[in-house]
């Protein structure tokens, strides 16, 4: 079977139709090394850039970006195409194991006296104004303008800093139920802005 | 939406495929979507939409040692068993890793938090282990000494602020000799005019003396806190006080309780010009 992946994975230079995200993954999943190189090469920059965007710190983002790496080569065997593409079941892991090791090393945050809304408050200006000027894709962009100023800085918030519900509670100033129903809703305002539908 | 599975449950859909709920929340939250056809149908929706912000972030390419790392880590990591068929077996049956081999001391077992993974999938309920999770994912980590350091103390009050101040753009770190033995290593944000000491190797004081430490600027001394070292390898402490720009930060040995100025030669002076 190397020897025909070899080959498959030898058509990415454009001669023949290249693998798909997918069909890598199902190369993985029967243990190819080589096609799990390929799909590394192909997804990396996106699944760094999303771990580094919630971490921000370099060394922890690598670490992180590599347990993910790790698992999808230890659970390809349990990727089921019919439950989305690659690159959905690659992001959300990411985003699930990025926003893990932000509560591993807060874990103590809501404990701690020292730290009070004010700081949140404070942290709250400069997460908002990274998050503001990454949103790179102008649909996604316009999408996020279409919600209200309360939903759009929760999400981004949630989604980009990480952040618990109880957290964005804190830096806006609303109650944690708010923060739930602002949440909700602007997903769901932004799975019909971008024609999101399973 | 035309009616809400469960009311004030369903309302957490939004924060469950943002992981903003709590560790509580998410396990009663997928009781429902265990239950409700309806809540899995929105929650999968919303996931996707989910994964949309993840695609409009920049790309960015890791460093190629990471590549390397990664795919030596692999050729030594056994993969997860496939899934049962779906609402045959029992959930235990699903942590079916192969044992890892002891050759390969730092690669992670992941049933756990595949756990967490999979259920993303929402393919059935799964009972989550949080703190075990949370437990695994700490014990993750790579070769870079100070965040071992870091992690062998997050579950203190000051790792969040550690973290805090790793994760400023402007974070920064010197290590120096401590005189009287191990080493210390400053991490610290004028952003966030905040500071923090690791020690390595920092000897047990007899009692009645206690290490204390200083933002030392132009104005002289100013006390930033007192600490003990308990015989464990590692130490890390918060400054107290704000940092300005220009400040030392310096360790002396001082009285039980800690002094006003510095009694005694500084063992360490770390300088952040």
């Amino acid at each position: 079977m190397l020897t025909a992946v070899a080959r498959d994975l030898g058509s990415v230079d454009g001669t023949t139709p290249a693998l798909s995200n997918e069909d890598l993954l199902q190369h993985v999943a029967a243990g190819d090394r080589r096609a799990f190189a390929e799909l590394y090469d192909r997804t990396a920059p996106r699944v760094f850039g999303l771990v580094k965007r919630l971490l921000r710190d370099q060394a922890q983002s690598e670490e992180v970006t590599q347990e993910i790496f790790l698992e999808i080569w230890q659970s390809a065997t349990r990727y089921d195409t019919s439950k989305g593409g690659a690159i959905a079941w690659m992001l959300t892991m990411a985003h699930r194991r990025a926003v893990d090791r932000v509560r591993a090393s807060q874990a103590s945050r809501d404990r701690d006296q020292r730290i009070g809304i004010r700081d949140f408050a404070v942290e709250y200006d400069t997460v908002a104004e990274n998050v503001e000027v990454r949103i790179e894709t102008e649909r996604v962009k316009e999408a996020m303008m279409r919600l209200t100023e309360l939903q759009r800085q929760a999400v981004q918030l949630a989604y980009f800093g990480g952040y618990s519900h109880s957290e964005v509670a804190a830096m806006l100033s609303v109650p944690i139920g708010t923060v739930k129903t602002r949440l909700r809703d602007g997903m769901i305002r932004l799975r019909d802005e971008l024609g999101v539908a399973s | 939406m035309s009616s809400k599975p469960s009311k004030d449950l369903g309302l957490n859909s939004g924060a469950y495929v943002l992981n903003a709920l709590s560790d509580t929340e998410n396990v009663q939250f997928e009781k429902l979507l265990a239950e409700s056809e309806e809540a899995r149908a929105e929650v999968t929706e919303l996931a996707d939409t989910a994964v949309e912000l993840g695609l409009s972030v920049e790309p960015v390419d890791p460093p190629a040692s990471l590549r390397a790392s990664i795919l030596d880590a692999i050729a030594a990591a056994p993969q997860l068993a496939p899934l049962p068929v779906e609402g045959g077996a029992s959930q235990d049956s699903d942590h079916e890793l192969a044992p890892v081999s002891p050759a390969v001391g730092t690669a992670p077992v992941v049933d756990l938090t595949q756990e967490r993974a999979r259920r993303r999938w929402y393919t059935r309920p799964v009972t989550t282990l949080v703190a075990a999770a949370a437990a695994v994912a700490l014990v993750f980590g790579g070769g870079v000494a100070i965040n071992s350091v870091i992690q062998s103390q997050q579950l203190s009050a000051s790792a969040s602020q550690i973290n805090q101040i790793q994760a400023a753009s402007d974070y920064q770190r010197r290590t120096v000799d401590v005189s009287s033995g191990g080493s210390a290593t400053v991490i610290w944000s004028l952003s966030q005019r905040r500071s923090a000491l690791l020690g390595t190797g920092m000897k047990k004081l007899p009692s009645g003396l206690t290490y204390e430490l200083w933002y030392i600027g132009a104005d002289g001394a100013t006390p930033a806190g007192t600490f003990e070292v308990d015989g464990s390898a590692t130490q890390s402490v918060v400054l107290a006080g704000k940092m300005s720009a220009g400040d030392s930060i310096g360790v002396t040995i001082e009285p039980a309780g800690g002094s006003k100025k510095p009694t005694t030669d500084p063992i360490a002076v770390v300088t952040t010009a």
